[in-house]
């Protein structure tokens, strides 16, 4: 009987463990360096093509668009995630899907998103646009087998005012993969939760935006961002998320990070800092057709 | 092959099924920009299937769709796949497009959530049903503005006395109001309040100068006219928690609740306007034994015969009646609205007399005749008498107790200790208690209603006295010292509510069966610019019981052992901002049940509202209470006996957004935080609520409301209450702890005028739990699933 080869990581196994014991999720760098760098402040968010935020994002894009994002959760190899990501608007629709994976030759998790997502009008003003994507994880480990779950996602958002934007998004409501009993429920589970976000135009050049998510596990997050175009080229943006605890104070992650567009091609680059766990730097390219 | 076909009235492309042997399609009606607007939109809908050369079609046809000749087509390009995913989207978000962004048509979907939700704060001691009950009879009988006096159309939502009045005075000065769209004029009538109280109002084909006018009263409606205008519903209702709970397991001889775990309600009602009423309620709570052993089948009946303000008949009522007089001291039947966001309002009563009675709170109501007279056009009498059996605790006498210094003088029966609140007989302890002591009561009022040239109101006197079959014996413990006792309750008061155009004062000073004086007395102001203040002083000694009022205090209800001093303010700034603030300081004189020492208590609220549009409308309403607890532990003075009292702090912040998409389509989104601090104790509790509200009238038959709320709290301390939409006349606020999340969808069906049929489907799943609730109620697992339904048909 050969020894499972999980051993020869342990440092980085128990990380993962912490990550699981916690929220996988919501440690894991994803959905764009651009959300990231806003401090994932994302809900209300329009034009992302990934759709982690808020699936609803996806009505608003204009063209074709494909990102490629790379992490590395605090500058830890086995953390890097990798992730691709396409939208294709069409007459009726906005088809999305994406790619994602993290992890290391013994333990990979992986997941593959499908969604989709339309704008549709209220009245001459007015107009809604909704989306829903489901994903699929699988999560292997080497000499322990394989395992796969599914969830789904649905958001909205709606121009409230004209430089107002609000966005909703519940994620895995239908609690799939979770069990009365915590030892049976899926370490894949994503937690339920519920979000609500505002964004706010500024001015021309500038965007806040700011966040409430309810995820089951955790308290309250209050997440918020700022994006100014300095010139049409180039964007600085900034972030801050915090958990609203009852005593132990959940953990601030601030981030930062700058965007440049030009032409057909878009490039942006975040890092977020976590208080206790470090740096993560982020990066995604993608391009416009 | 290519050849658009119709079904429903859209076409699509043969195309996509012409390609495969076998294939679904589904087709979607939209309202929109690309495919032409159908009158009534379309949900989702038509299914066509293809089996080689054979087409099965399904539609779901629309009673009120007016069939299309120019249709959009499906394109080929979007794969028969795709189209579901798209019809799916559809049904989640698709509605009637407006042409403009007109507001939403409140006489169509009018919401007293708003209203309601101020009742959450705290526990519910009245009967909100009542209130309800009253909105709802508002809204189908609405108030002719042309007739109506200024005391009903006070009872609508939103004008207050003083409006009120100004409506009055303005049909006096300037002749009866041409259409219901002038109402606006009248001074201090804003946009809002015109608006929120438009489904309530109606105007009369007969415009009458005089009519409403106090000078004479109400026309005589001919016999015949009132039995061919006698508009009849019938309401049934049947509610269950789909988990059974302990107390309805085992056999029968073993289980703790002797009924079934439904809920059942009928109700049938024949009304002539608001003139005429004939009315029987009948109910069976859960548990409750559904039988014919000295009850007509449900454990709860209710009958009554009314007329109301027909010639000098103020009103008549043979069966159950309700009687609310002044300010509530002596009768008072629902509960109002209290303390919340309308500050300078809701803690005023208007009393409205002798009402009939046919809602399910099984208490606090009359039954027997009463009687509202003019003697003349100003001056009314009234008269009432009642006999009915109340649940109460039965102790045989023994002779031997003779000598106990616990029983009231003069003891040489059966006597009665602790009157029924709940109204509930499901196990055998509550099953004896039922209907077991009579109640003998004889009333009477004599009210003046002023109307002179800038004062209008009332002024009256009310009393009655009620003799119980075996006396009521008050409790041993120090804090129940104080509480009723003996066979016989004779209580009088006398009230005034005068107004002029910018003032309002009341009150109402009143006589408990001890012979304490309690009263109640305060003024509102109207500034101008749309600012109004109320400040209300109330004191009800510690014997001061009264067994048929309801007044108000911060314990609902309770009007005893209480002091205190209200004062509320509300104001707009701007035309968008409405901002409210009030302050409640109060006493107990007394020891109340586990606090061993007079306590007290102050409770602040501040709210304020932006309304940057019509559709657009969010609000701050942040709320403090702390008042006093007992310590038992707490025996901090040496030597004393006697518990200690430590500070409670209970918090509350909600931030919330509602956004009116169009007509049809209502968006709403809550987060609220709580706190609870114990002084002395290191650490708070928090809690916290998020929910997404949405609600879709999605055709003129179909109106869906569904709720996802995630909550988390601490403890039950720091529990939070939601506000839901329910079953038309069922109140639903369920109070929520722990951490997990609740959803529910409630369906509105209307196929043809007059049948509502509703359906309501809730469920709270809580996270790492093995059990919901305790004792009989106690629920195995960590799902709690209800289920409602309700057919209502009126003709």
């Amino acid at each position: 009987m050969r020894t499972p080869s999980l051993f020869r990581h342990s440092p980085a196994i128990a990380l993962l463990l912490l990550f699981m014991a916690t929220s996988a999720h919501a440690q894991l760098a994803e959905g764009g360096a651009r959300a990231m760098a806003l401090g994932r402040a994302g809900t209300a968010l329009e034009g992302e093509v990934w759709g982690e935020f808020n699936p609803a994002a996806w009505a608003a894009l204009e063209r074709n668009t494909a990102d490629v994002f790379a992490s590395q959760a605090f500058g830890i190899s086995e953390l890097r995630v990798v992730a691709l990501a396409a939208a294709a608007p069409t007459r009726y629709a906005t088809f999305a899907a994406n790619a994602r994976t993290y992890g290391f030759s013994d333990f990979r998790e992986t997941r593959i998103g499908l969604g989709a997502s339309r704008g549709f009008s209220l009245s001459a003003s007015r107009a809604i646009d909704v989306g829903l994507s489901a994903s699929m994880h699988n999560i292997s480990i080497d000499g322990f087998g394989s395992t796969s779950t599914i969830s789904a996602s649905a958001g909205a958002q709606v121009d409230v005012l004209p430089a107002l934007r609000a966005g909703l998004h519940a994620r895995n409501v239908s609690r799939i993969g979770r069990s009365e009993d915590s030892d049976l429920a899926s370490p894949l589970s994503t937690a339920p939760a519920l979000a609500a976000g505002l964004a706010f135009r500024a001015s021309e050049h500038a965007l806040v935006v700011l966040d409430a998510e309810k995820d089951l596990d955790f308290p309250v997050a209050i997440r918020a961002g700022l994006e100014v175009w300095v010139i049409n080229a180039l964007a600085i943006r900034g972030g801050f998320a915090t958990g609203l605890s009852s005593s132990d104070g959940a953990p601030t992650r601030l981030s930062g990070g700058i965007g440049v567009r030009s032409g057909m091609i878009h490039a942006d680059i975040a890092a977020e800092y976590h208080e206790t766990l470090g740096l993560t730097p982020a990066v995604s390219i993608g391009v416009e057709f | 092959m290519g050849t658009p076909s119709s079904i429903l009235g859209v076409v699509i492309d043969d195309a996509n099924c012409a390609v495969r042997r076998a294939c679904i399609e589904f087709a979607c009606a939209s309202a929109g920009s690309r495919w032409r607007r159908i009158s009534e939109w379309l949900p989702s809908i038509a299914f066509r299937a293809r089996v080689g050369r054979r087409i099965g079609r399904l539609g779901f046809r629309n009673p009120g769709f007016v069939p299309l000749t120019t249709v959009g087509r499906l394109p080929s390009s979007v794969r028969p796949l795709l189209v579901p995913v798209l019809c799916l989207l559809c049904s989640v978000a698709f509605t009637p497009a407006a042409a403009q962004d007109i507001p939403p048509d409140t006489s169509q979907a009018p919401d007293e959530t708003t209203r309601l939700e101020t009742l959450t704060e705290d526990e519910v001691t009245g009967d909100p049903t009542e209130l309800l009950e009253l909105l709802n009879d508002l809204r189908e009988n609405p108030l002719d503005i042309n007739r109506a006096s200024g005391q009903e159309l006070a009872l609508i939502p939103g004008l207050s006395p003083l409006l009120a009045d100004a409506i009055v005075r303005y049909r006096t000065e300037h002749g009866p109001f041409p259409s219901i769209p002038v109402v606006r004029e009248v001074e201090e009538m804003t946009e809002e309040i015109f608006l929120e109280a438009r489904p309530y109002i109606t105007i009369g084909e007969v415009l009458d100068v005089a009519a409403g006018s106090p000078s004479s009263f109400p026309a005589v409606p001919r016999i015949r006219e009132i039995a061919n205008n006698l508009r009849y519903t019938a309401t049934q209702r049947f509610q269950r928690r789909l988990t059974l709970a302990q107390g309805f397991e085992g056999d029968d001889s073993t289980r703790a609740y002797a009924g079934s775990p439904e809920r059942i309600y009928t109700r049938l009602q024949a009304k002539y306007r608001r003139n005429v009423s004939i009315n029987v309620t009948l109910e069976k709570d859960p548990g409750e034994v559904f039988g014919f052993d000295g009850q007509v089948g449900y454990d709860y009946t209710s009958a009554h015969i009314a007329i109301n303000r027909i010639g000098r008949i103020d009103a008549l009522v043979v069966g159950d009646y309700a009687a609310e007089f002044g300010q509530g001291l002596v009768f008072w039947r629902s509960s109002g609205f209290g303390k919340g966001p309308d500050a300078a309002h809701g803690p005023i009563r208007s009393g409205r007399g002798i009402r009939p009675y046919g809602s399910v709170e099984e208490n606090r109501f009359l039954r027997g005749a009463a009687a509202t007279i003019g003697v003349m056009p100003y001056l009314y009498i009234s008269a009432f008498g009642s006999r009915r059996d109340l649940d109460a605790n039965i102790t045989a006498f023994d002779s031997l107790d003779v000598f106990d210094p616990d029983l009231p003088p003069g003891v040489s029966g059966d006597f009665a200790t602790g009157l029924g609140e709940d109204g509930l007989h499901r196990t055998d302890t509550e099953i004896s208690r039922k209907d077991a002591l009579g109640e003998t009561l004889v009333g009477g009022a004599v009210e003046y209603r002023v109307d002179a040239d800038n004062l209008g109101g009332r002024i009256g006197a009310v009393g009655y006295t009620a003799n119980f079959d075996a006396p009521l014996v008050a409790g041993d413990r120090p804090d129940e010292l104080f509480e009723f006792a003996g066979g016989k309750a004779t209580m009088a008061s006398v009230y005034f509510d005068l107004r002029t155009s910018t003032l309002q004062g009341f009150g109402e000073v009143a006589r408990s069966p001890s012979g304490a004086v309690g009263g109640l007395v305060g003024l509102s102001a109207e500034l101008g610019n749309g600012t109004e203040v109320l400040v209300l002083g109330r004191h009800y000694p510690r014997d001061f019981t009264t067994l048929h009022g309801y007044p108000f205090g911060e314990r609902n209800g309770i009007g005893q052992n209480e002091t205190g001093v209200y004062a509320g303010v509300s104001t707009k700034p701007f035309k968008t901002l409405t901002v409210a603030f009030y302050t409640d300081q109060y006493r107990f004189p007394w020891l109340r049940f586990s606090l061993p020492r007079p306590s007290s208590g102050h409770e602040s609220m501040v709210f304020v509202e932006h309304k940057p549009r019509r559709w657009l409308r969010w609000y701050i309403q942040a709320r403090t209470e702390t008042k006093e607890t007992g310590a038992d532990v707490l025996n901090s003075i040496p030597g004393s006996i006697v518990g200690g009292l430590l500070n409670e702090t209970r918090q509350t912040l909600r931030l919330q957004g509602e956004y009116d998409a169009n007509r049809s389509l209502r968006l709403r989104s809550r987060i609220e935080g709580s706190r609870f601090l114990t002084q002395g104790v290191e650490t708070a509790s928090f809690g916290v609520l998020v929910y997404q509200d949405v609600r879709w009238q999605t055709t003129s038959w179909l109106r869906l409301d569904a709720r996802l709320t995630f909550f988390d709290t601490d403890d039950f301390d720091s529990r939070i209450y939601q506000y839901e939409n329910d079953l038309t006349g069922v109140f639903s606020i369920p109070a929520l702890s722990g951490r997990g999340i609740r959803t529910y969808a409630l369906a509105t069906i209307t196929p043809v005028e007059g049948l509502h049929f509703q359906i309501k489907l809730a469920e709270t799943i809580f996270e790492n739990v093995t059990s919901v609730s305790s004792g009989n109620n106690e629920i195995d697992g960590n799902r709690v699933r209800d289920l409602g339904v309700q057919l209502r048909y009126s003709f």
